[in-house]
């Protein structure tokens, strides 16, 4: 009778739970992000003294990566010399990669987990058939002192992907033509499980963009079903020990949303909203002074590959800064070894150590005042990577290589 | 039956309207932010609120932005509870771990008008007209919220049991 986030719930408290049910459970694994490590440690500090499962928590120093302050340096002293005196070993050190990507790949995040974390993208780690949602200091203070938390069993809204993408189509038009039927507020509260025959045609990489993404329709969470491609990912990491989730056949959605993937053109997000979204056919010829590929949203081998298939042996035009950075040293070592890198290197990139800069606008690549970034990040809120005076276009890692070459925003010969 | 004073707000205030960032920048002490609250949206809010007053708002709110300064700020101006049509999930959850009240009920009320709430009914009463009704707090939240937020439910019960 259950979705997969209420069978989630409903395993993990050993009795059948249904959406509406406020519970308290025994957490997974948990995730804490340099911005607010540091009132984590505070709020921890002030009422508590062991940190009862330090192999559930990950912190990453992901945001100030490398350190760009001396307060963002003190900060990292202190979450380190936190970790260090309560024996978190998965600390990840500047520069090793973002925390949603990392926490994908530590093996931390398993199918039918419930993982939280400090940040707003943590609904990513639904890609792996988990139940992954962000939470704030003083929750996951107490999720240090005891591994628990309290939750509300959420609705779910089914979305169906049907058909073939069509030429030069990704996972991210797909995630932003969802986030523009769901519009930015409606899917708050709720989680969203992904069905239809076009998963199939996903990687992981490709999937990991439309998780990472349902918090911009405000979503709780957002879950991948388990298939042939999950099983096979986590067999190639040697992950084990985890039960799949599925949801039952008379489960019960609030809403489904199909989406007719084979009718869907390359888009963009037009700021400031992330939901306002257009083919990319009306803004052609928009100028764009910096472009960005990287982020926990598109800093994946498969994102640098299709960007690397149009750069190939060409040179962006010398009005465009194109700014990369990989969302782990895992990946950015892939690059390297497959010519990936070069290849981006010899187009005019910039590629930054893998982090979280230019899309929190903390470092790296910010834009001035009336300057146009074309990013494959999540958020065009005006100021987001930079001035408030600048404007951020959200796209495909496809239309942000076509569009490095031209100087404004294009796709593939289309004007 | 919790009572006060309905302060009246729009649609999708967000962290940045509770409290702007230019004002978190002049990094003054808590107490004397209080004035500063909801200067871009509501300038005269933030000087006249006085302990009890409830804030009454339309969709989302919360959205964006919002650090847990957000919540010390409210608490400190003495805001015990907030009345808006929808809540964004980050903050209605803040709220309730430091002890904020959040009611997802839509209300048709004025600026000064008396509220008066009913946690056990779930019912809204404005200048003692029945007014809305919403979904009641289910156990938990009401512990949570009575032992003053989940730190202190923690203390109580988690570290025990």
């Amino acid at each position: 009778m259950g979705t997969i986030v209420e069978k989630i719930f409903s395993a993990k408290l050993g009795r059948e739970v249904a959406a509406g049910e406020m519970v308290m459970v025994d957490v997974d694994a948990s995730m804490i992000q340099d911005m607010n490590g540091p009132s984590v440690v505070t709020r921890f500090e002030g009422f508590a003294d062991v940190v009862k499962s330090p192999d559930k928590h990950l912190m990453a120093l992901d945001h100030f990566s490398p350190c760009p302050t001396g307060a963002a340096a003190n900060n990292h002293i202190r979450m380190r010399e936190f970790a260090r005196r309560h024996e978190i070993c998965d600390v990840i050190e500047e520069g090793q990669g973002i925390c949603h990507q990392r926490m994908i790949e530590s093996g931390k995040v398993k199918p039918g987990c419930i993982v939280v974390g400090t940040d707003s993208h943590c609904c990513h780690y639904g890609v792996l058939n988990a139940f992954g949602v962000g939470i704030d200091a003083v929750d996951e203070a107490v999720v240090l002192a005891c591994d628990r938390c309290w939750f509300k069993v959420p609705e779910t809204i089914l979305v169906k992907f049907t058909g073939k993408p069509g030429r030069h189509v990704t996972s991210k038009d797909l995630a932003l033509v969802m986030i523009r039927e769901l519009t930015q507020s409606g899917a708050i509260y709720q989680c969203l499980e992904f069905c239809g025959d076009t998963l199939g045609r996903l990687s992981m990489d490709g999937r990991s963009v439309i998780c990472n993404m349902a918090i911009e329709a405000g979503a709780k969470g957002a879950v991948m079903p388990f298939d042939d491609t999950l099983r096979g990912w986590l067999e190639a990491r040697g992950i084990t020990g985890y039960t799949p989730v599925s949801p039952d056949s008379n489960a019960n959605y609030v809403r489904t949303l199909e989406i007719d993937v084979s009718a869907v053109e390359p888009v963009v997000a037009v700021p400031p909203e992330i939901d306002h979204i257009v083919p990319v056919r009306q803004v052609c010829g928009q100028v764009v002074n910096e472009v960005f590929i990287g982020g926990c949203t598109n800093g994946r081998m498969e994102d640098f590959e299709q960007a690397a298939a149009v750069l190939k042996g060409k040179k962006i035009t010398p009005n465009v800064r194109l700014v990369v950075a990989p969302a782990s040293r895992e990946i950015a070592l892939r690059m390297e070894q497959t010519g990936i890198y070069k290849i981006l290197l010899e187009a005019g990139a910039n590629i930054l150590p893998p982090g979280c800069g230019p899309c929190t606008g903390l470092h790296g690549g910010i834009i001035g005042d009336n300057e146009v970034v074309l990013s494959t990040t999540n958020r065009n809120v005006s100021g987001r990577m930079g001035s408030r005076e600048g404007r951020i276009f959200i796209c495909s890692p496809v239309v942000a290589a076509y569009s490095a070459l031209a100087g404004e925003i294009t796709v593939g010969g289309v004007r | 039956m919790l009572e006060g004073r309905a302060r009246i707000l729009g649609d999708n205030i967000s962290g940045d309207h509770i409290i702007s960032k230019e004002y978190i920048r002049l990094g003054l002490p808590i107490p004397q932010m209080v004035p500063y609250l909801f200067k871009v949206c509501r300038p005269d809010l933030g000087e006249t609120l006085t302990p009890g007053d409830m804030i009454v708002a339309g969709e989302n709110f919360g959205c964006g932005s919002s650090r847990e300064y957000v919540m010390l700020l409210l608490r400190e101006a003495g805001i015990r509870c907030i009345v808006a049509r929808s809540f964004a999930r980050g903050f209605y959850r803040s709220c309730i771990n430091q002890g904020l009240l959040p009611i997802a009920c839509t209300i048709q009320a004025q600026e000064n008008d008396l509220l008066s709430i009913d946690l056990d009914a779930g019912t809204i009463a404005v200048n003692g007209k029945n007014s809305g009704c919403f979904d009641k707090f289910p156990p938990l939240i009401l512990q949570i919220m009575a032992d003053g937020g989940l730190i202190n439910y923690y203390l109580k019960r988690e570290k025990l049991g």
